[in-house]
């Protein structure tokens, strides 16, 4: 057994392996926390939290929420000042009905809590972008 | 001219801002569309032989040996197969490796003119797997290679009535073969029964048959 740990062909493997584990790990952890997923329990906490937030409405059968879906974590990149979420509707329809969200994907903008824009629809990062800028300076 | 079932592997919703494919971003505003829901792992094997067979194949874990008998869904249209990667290489008319031993440009090429050449004369089931070939170990070449496929769909959906464009699931998330987005692409020109649902992966063979079936060809 312990010359066999001693081999270095598998040593090689062995480290190749745990790196490539700890990059899968910590690579999965990044991008969950980049764009919260919220549902009914935390929703109310996160937009409390963040002076800003942004909150995608989406759903998993609705095309346009996966086009957009990269650019919001585009955006929760540049934009660290800014919480970024996302809430599925259909699992959490309470939280949809409370801000009439009628169609897919719906962004809305919130501040200290409150609804102050929103977006329907897949739309540019420049778009999306311009409107938060102008709520952050705001 | 027949109707036709494109499969490309590994294409996804959420490079189509990136990449700008602008051929499938009008399709995308103008054909019926969905989401493809496939969880980990993704294989191709499974993936398309669960359309062919109209079931869940989950329990294939590699490329079949052989084909001792025509999938279903190509016995029950006499549908041509073309390039599907249920064997290595892969089954149909046209016939390659399933690795990176064979150029994006050249699969695309003999995919699309084998297409061309039996759309006339008979449905055709066909796969582009450039994308899940390539982009496993280097993604750096995406936006290249959906430009290169999105040319051949202009190409194809130029001369082609009816068609169902899907991805059995999205692009490749790791080196590790099984793993990619767990939503596809799904492009028709024929309405599902419940848009407001994902498409499950064994729907899309159905849907198919009903397209060549219902279409009297």
């Amino acid at each position: 057994m312990t010359d066999e740990l001693n081999d270095p062909e598998l040593q090689k493997i062995l480290s190749k392996k745990m790196k490539q584990i700890l990059s899968e790990s910590i690579s999965d952890e990044e991008e969950k926390e980049i764009v919260k997923h919220l549902d009914s329990k935390n929703f109310d906490d996160f937009i409390r939290k963040n002076k800003v937030a942004v909150i995608d409405f989406w759903a998993e059968w609705c095309a346009p929420c996966l086009i957009l879906a990269p650019i919001i974590e585009e955006l929760a990149k540049d934009y660290p000042q800014v919480g970024f979420g996302k809430i599925n509707s259909d699992e959490n329809p309470d939280i949809a009905a409370r801000y009439g969200v009628m169609s897919l994907p719906t962004l809305i903008f919130f501040k200290n809590g409150e609804p102050v824009d929103e977006i329907l629809g897949a739309v540019p990062r420049e778009e999306i972008e311009y409107r938060l800028k102008m709520l952050l300076i705001r | 001219m027949y109707p036709l079932l494109l499969g490309i592997d590994g294409l996804s919703y959420s490079s189509f801002m990136k990449c700008n494919p602008r051929t499938l971003f009008t399709l995308f505003s103008s054909t019926y569309r969905g989401v493809v829901l496939n969880k980990k792992p993704q294989f191709p094997y499974s993936s398309w032989l669960s359309v062919l067979e109209m079931k869940e194949m989950r329990e294939i874990n590699n490329f079949l040996p052989n084909i001792e008998q025509e999938p279903r869904l190509i016995r029950e249209t006499n549908a041509i197969p073309i390039n599907i990667p249920i064997t290595n290489p892969t089954y149909g008319n046209v016939r390659i490796p399933y690795n990176d031993s064979i150029s994006v440009e050249q699969e695309i090429n003999e995919v699309l003119s084998s297409i061309l050449e039996f759309i006339e004369k008979k449905p055709v089931i066909a796969s582009i797997t450039a994308i899940d070939r390539f982009l496993h170990k280097n993604s750096s070449d995406k936006c290249k290679i959906y430009s290169l496929i999105d040319n051949a769909v202009r190409k194809i959906v130029s001369k082609v009535d009816d068609f169902i464009i899907f991805s059995a699931y999205g692009e490749p998330k790791s080196e590790e073969e099984g793993n990619h987005e767990e939503y596809g692409v799904f492009l028709a020109t024929i309405p599902r029964p419940s848009e407001h649902d994902t498409v499950k992966i064994s729907e899309i063979g159905i849907l198919f048959e009903k397209l060549v079936k219902g279409g009297h060809y």
